[in-house]
């Protein structure tokens, strides 16, 4: 169930990351070098043990050779001790009491021996048992006399019928080394094609160390340790550059390798039926090689490791970059056209980056190369409207108007007339757009002038300027709607009243208040207009509003609509009305555009 | 990005890198051996004739052919501390060439048939010295020594310098033996005692004691088992003190010992006075009083009859108070040892053998510069003298099978010995006597070759070895044992030593005398 998990899990990781996918087609192409190189590994280690074991083998084989040869020669030289005349006649003549005679002729005897013994150096003694008189002569120690019966290798010769029989005293049982310390000697009767005829026995010796030095050279290592053994598997000798040879374990004796990872070869000589065996570490042995194992190990780990490693980083050098446009595409859902994503890259991802950061700006671009069309549209409509009347025939006119109305002596006329001729050429005033407060509240008083006129005197007008405000420039024919809507459907309707007009200053915006003491707007009159202006002005933002469209509040929303365009989202018009008590209008003009002209932003 | 473009990068350029360094390195392992095997070649075919060409100044090249081992075995030599002590004591580049054992005389006459002979050699065959010698290979030394190390002349006795004399001309620095007289007779003290018997002096006496040594149970076990006496067969050691009572000098080169008699030298086996003491020790064999085997007697078995004790009496090397009689009381707590006076003969002879007085020499081959010569002389002049103490107190006592005692001075293990002062062993009483008291006081090692010393028979013929010595000495002293071996064993009767005698004369022995005389003569007829 586990493993099926595991597997769905692999498959959905495979299917939905891209970067499992990359990693798992990296391993995929480490795979065959993985596969090839622990084949080599393995064909390696195979080959270097087949290579070894033949060495050794041939090494043993040479060594065994050499002893094959010693043990040829020993053979040969007890064959021509035992047909020596100056040797065998004195042994038979000599008799179990020898005379002096026969002392010397032994002494002749021991001295011949002594030559033979010089002239094959391995050797380290040579001796003859004569049994008769139970004489030990040898080369290196002299003559003695022993007690034959107590020394079980006389025995064990006697039964072997002229078979050499090899004697190595057992010290460690307190045997006496009869033929010196440590050696192994050759036994065998003299007469062996006559047994009958006097049985003396004769006695070659190897030192042993004589042995391992044979035998020494085929050690490989410092910790491998040879065996020589006789042909009925005697362990004769034993070699190792270790301060202690390893003792020969019997149970050794046709294994490969040991219990304790030793490996062991052993041959056999077909000729003497001698055999050496080798004993050497396996680790020892694959020492070596396992340091090119452990070697390829770390490749192959270090291998799997970059496959991850890379493609975790090619897969965060793919996805990062697509994850941070994405992340782009979604604030342009937004709206956020000021975004550009960051981007240092230089490959192709950094080219689609810069592509997609290009296409934004672009949009930007667009977007407000349209908007500001319909603006300009919007601003030469009003020009338009401006200039729809021809002001010099309205100003003949009213001149015309104002000298007729002085004929007839109609003073209230021309006073009204010259007003209003003021108010127009303000109004006009050559295409400038922007007045100072003083300059607007001048021009308000014209207009007013007029309406006192037509109210005939019951309009109370009061000024509240800041002393600081008046110079501030504000956007012309801002307050005249303001002012007309407090005259016509406030002050006008209770035949008269008192209008106030104030400006100030804070920090940030500049406030212009227009205040009537007429009968207010109605509750639900207020609610709508503040409606309408709200929505009015979430049009606006957006793009411009044609205010011919709109069915009523024209004034409201040609000044809301002008403030926003030209102040920007931070302009507002409030209104605030009691009932019985009069209405108040007051304008927020950001006071850090106020100062700025419309024909420079515009430049 | 850009952390991850440089980690990019980096990622690759350590895979390439591992790559490259794995690639780098088989390719290495296989074709180093190579590179440096073909290097090497051509160094050594570049550096060998240069190195060859600038051999330093003050390098001397020393053969040293002996059969005894000077420097432990598988050590270098010139590694070895004492050869650098010498060269810091001389200012040499000593560069030494040492062979040991057998087959000398081979060594030699390589170094002399070589393109580049040594500008040293030392060896302890006399024969060959004396060959090279006459044959003027070698460069007369009088007038190099006496100008360049005068004292030399000093530190060694003018029997020496005769040792190595021909035709008046010095050829050889001689190296006198550590002990100049050998064979002390020791005696079981307690057997003595035992049979209420006094330390024999006279011969006669010593044939009394040997025979109740042998007959009458010295060792009280109830079985006829011991003997009077044991010798050795080869060369007939362990009986200089009986033919020294004779007035007959013996030597381990028997071949060099001659007497003068009537105004020639007589080689001293074929004097009467030797017949007469062969008589003695036959006496002896007849009567069962020496050992009925002695001639089947090999250190090893000579040594055993004596440790298990079944011969009371022998004449003992110096060093072997320090085993056979150490091993005697080992086996036997009750055994005691006394040493004996020599045995005096009929005529008041007393005297034991002198060990040959040289060990070996030093010769320079004639075709050596002026400088190396000088070198040479000097650098023996200098183990001879001022740095004989040092280099004779830390040799190897193991040489002479004896032990350094912990009390010595300088105690080194066994493998950094040498016996560099064996180079040139020169006459110093004072030295020698302070070595064997540094082997141990209770051996009596000083006391005993004292003793012996005064004793010693000393040869009238005291040259370098005549050509028919190293051509006939092997044979004649042979004869000469097979002969003196039969007599004492009393196998042939009647004129069984004018046979001898014939035979050795006719055998070589005629030329021998011939030559040895001619020596004589050149003497000024004055041997003395």
């Amino acid at each position: 169930v586990t493993v099926k998990k595991l597997w769905e899990y692999i498959c959905k990781a495979y299917t939905q990351h891209v970067q499992v996918r990359l990693t798992l087609y990296f391993l995929l192409i480490l795979l065959p070098l993985v596969g090839v190189s622990l084949l080599a590994n393995y064909r390696s280690k195979d080959i270097l043990e087949n290579q070894i074991s033949e060495r050794t083998r041939n090494n043993l084989q040479t060594s065994l050779d050499f002893i094959d040869l010693m043990l040829d020669n020993l053979h040969e030289l007890s064959v021509l001790i035992s047909t020596d005349y100056s040797i065998q006649p004195v042994l038979h003549e000599t008799g179990a009491i020898p005379l002096p005679t026969d002392l010397f002729q032994l002494y002749t005897v021991m001295e011949r021996l002594d030559n033979m013994k010089n002239t094959h150096g391995n050797l380290h003694d040579i001796a003859i048992l004569h049994v008769a008189s139970e004489t030990l002569i040898s080369a290196e120690y002299g003559g003695r006399e022993i007690e034959v019966e107590q020394y079980p290798w006389f025995t064990a010769v006697m039964q072997a019928n002229g078979k050499p029989v090899l004697y190595m005293p057992d010290e460690q049982a307190g045997e006496q080394p009869l033929f010196g310390e440590d050696t192994v000697s050759l036994i065998r009767l003299m007469d062996w094609n006559d047994p009958d005829e006097g049985a003396n026995v004769l006695i070659m010796t190897v030192s042993r160390s004589e042995l391992e030095e044979r035998i020494y050279s085929v050690l490989p290592t410092i910790n491998s340790s040879v065996y020589l053994f006789s042909d009925e598997g005697l362990l004769v000798a034993s070699a190792s550059r270790m301060e202690r040879v390893p003792e020969w374990n019997e149970a050794w004796a046709h294994a490969e390798r040991t219990d304790d990872g030793m490996l062991l070869w052993r041959v056999t000589s077909g000729r003497s039926g001698w055999s050496l065996a080798l004993m050497q570490p396996e680790k020892e042995l694959y020492d070596e090689s396992r340091n090119v194992q452990l070697f390829i190990y770390l490749i192959i780990v270090i291998s799997v490791v970059l496959a991850f490693m890379i493609s975790l980083i090619v897969y965060k050098g793919f996805a990062a970059p697509l994850s941070t446009l994405l992340y782009g595409m979604k604030q342009i859902r937004l709206g956020n056209y000021d975004m550009r994503l960051p981007n240092k890259r230089k490959d192709q991802l950094g080219v689609l980056t810069d592509a997609f950061n290009q296409m934004i700006a672009e949009q930007q671009r667009l977007i407000r190369d349209v908007y500001e069309h319909q603006l300009r549209l919007s601003y030469t409509e009003l020009k338009f409207l401006q200039s729809q009347i021809n002001p010099h025939f309205l100003y003949n006119t009213l001149d015309s108007i104002y000298w007729t109305a002085k004929n007839y002596d109609a003073e209230e006329i021309s006073e009204m007339v010259l007003n209003l001729s003021k108010f127009f050429r303000l109004s006009l005033s050559k295409g400038k757009e922007t007045f100072t407060v003083a300059e607007t509240v001048e021009h308000m008083r014209y207009y007013l002038r007029i309406q006192q006129f037509r109210l005939l005197g019951q309009l109370d007008v009061r000024f509240d300027i800041a002393e600081e405000t008046k110079n501030v420039l504000v956007l012309k024919l801002l307050l005249q709607p303001i002012v007309e809507n407090a005259i016509l459907h406030g002050l006008e309707k209770q035949g008269g009243g008192v209008l106030r007009i104030s400006s100030r200053m804070d920090d940030k915006y500049l406030y212009l208040t227009v205040a009537d003491s007429g009968p207010g707007i109605a509750t639900d009159r207020l609610a709508y207009i503040r409606r309408e202006l709200a929505e009015f002005e979430r049009l606006a933002r957006f793009s411009p509003v044609e205010i011919h469209q709109m069915k009523d509040l024209f004034g409201l929303r040609n000044v809301l609509g002008r403030m926003k365009l030209y102040y920007g989202p931070e302009a507002a018009l409030e209104i605030d009305s009691r009932p019985k008590a009069g209405t108040t209008v007051t304008l927020r003009i950001p006071s850090a555009r106020a100062e700025v002209s419309w024909e420079e932003k515009s430049a | 990005m850009r952390l991850n473009s440089k980690l990019t990068i980096f990622a690759l350029l350590c895979a390439l890198l591992m790559l490259a360094s794995s690639t780098a390195g088989c390719v290495n392992r296989d074709s180093g051996d190579v590179q440096v095997l073909g290097r090497g070649k051509g160094q050594v075919v570049e550096s060998t004739p240069t190195r060859v060409q600038a051999e330093p100044e003050s390098r001397l090249n020393i053969v040293i052919a002996r059969e005894r081992a000077l420097f432990p075995e598988k050590a270098d030599p010139n590694e070895h501390p004492d050869v650098h002590e010498l060269e810091r004591r001389t200012g040499l580049d000593l560069h030494l060439t040492v062979h040991a054992g057998s087959g000398v005389t081979e060594v030699l006459n390589a170094a002399f048939s070589s393109e580049r002979t040594p500008d040293l050699i030392h060896t302890d065959d006399a024969d060959s010295v004396a060959k090279f010698a006459r044959e003027g290979l070698l460069l007369p030394l009088d007038d190099l020594i006496s100008r360049h190390a005068p004292d030399l002349f000093r530190l060694f006795p003018k029997e020496a310098w005769d040792a190595v004399t021909l035709n008046g001309k010095i050829y050889a620095v001689p190296s006198l033996a550590e002990v100049p007289a050998d064979e002390i007779i020791y005696a079981r003290k307690d057997w003595l005692d035992a049979l209420n018997l006094d330390p024999p002096r006279t011969l006669e006496e010593y044939y009394r004691v040997m025979r109740a040594f042998t007959y009458e149970d010295p060792d009280r076990n109830g079985k006829n088992d011991t003997w009077g006496l044991t010798i050795m067969p080869a060369g007939l050691s362990r009986t200089a003190p009986f033919f020294g009572a004779f007035g007959v000098p013996r030597s381990d080169h028997a071949i060099r010992q001659w007497k003068l008699r009537n105004g020639e030298l007589v080689y001293s086996g074929l004097l009467p006075e030797t017949l007469e003491a062969l008589r003695y020790l036959a006496r002896l064999y007849g009567d069962g009083i020496l050992d009925r085997e002695f001639v089947l007697n090999k250190e090893a078995v000579f040594a055993e009859k004596i440790t298990s004790g079944r011969v009371g009496l022998f004449a003992a090397r110096w060093n072997e108070t320090a085993s056979i009689l150490q091993d005697t009381l080992a086996r036997n707590p009750q055994a005691e040892w006394i040493r004996l006076d020599y045995p005096v003969g009929r005529d008041g002879q007393q005297g034991t053998r002198q060990t040959d007085l040289l060990q070996a020499y030093n010769v320079i081959p004639a075709a050596s510069s002026a400088a190396k010569a000088r070198d040479a002389i000097r650098l023996l002049n200098e183990i001879a003298g001022p740095a004989h103490r040092e280099l004779l107190l830390a040799a190897d006592p193991a040489q002479f099978a004896l032990q350094a005692p912990s009390s010595r001075e300088v105690v080194r293990p066994a493998d950094a010995h040498s016996s560099l002062y064996a180079l040139a062993n020169p006459d110093d009483p004072d030295t020698r006597g302070e070595w064997l008291d540094s082997l141990g006081e209770q051996l009596a090692l000083e006391d005993n070759i004292g003793y012996a010393m005064e004793h010693a028979l000393h040869s009238d013929f005291r040259g370098l070895p005549t050509p028919s010595m190293g051509k006939y000495a092997d044979k004649l002293q042979k004869l000469e044992e097979e002969a003196f071996l039969k007599l004492i064993m009393g196998l042939e009767p009647r004129n069984d030593f004018d046979d001898f005698t014939k035979l050795w004369l006719s055998e070589g022995g005629w030329e021998l005398s011939k030559e040895v005389n001619a020596w004589y003569r050149e003497l000024g007829g004055n041997g003395q």
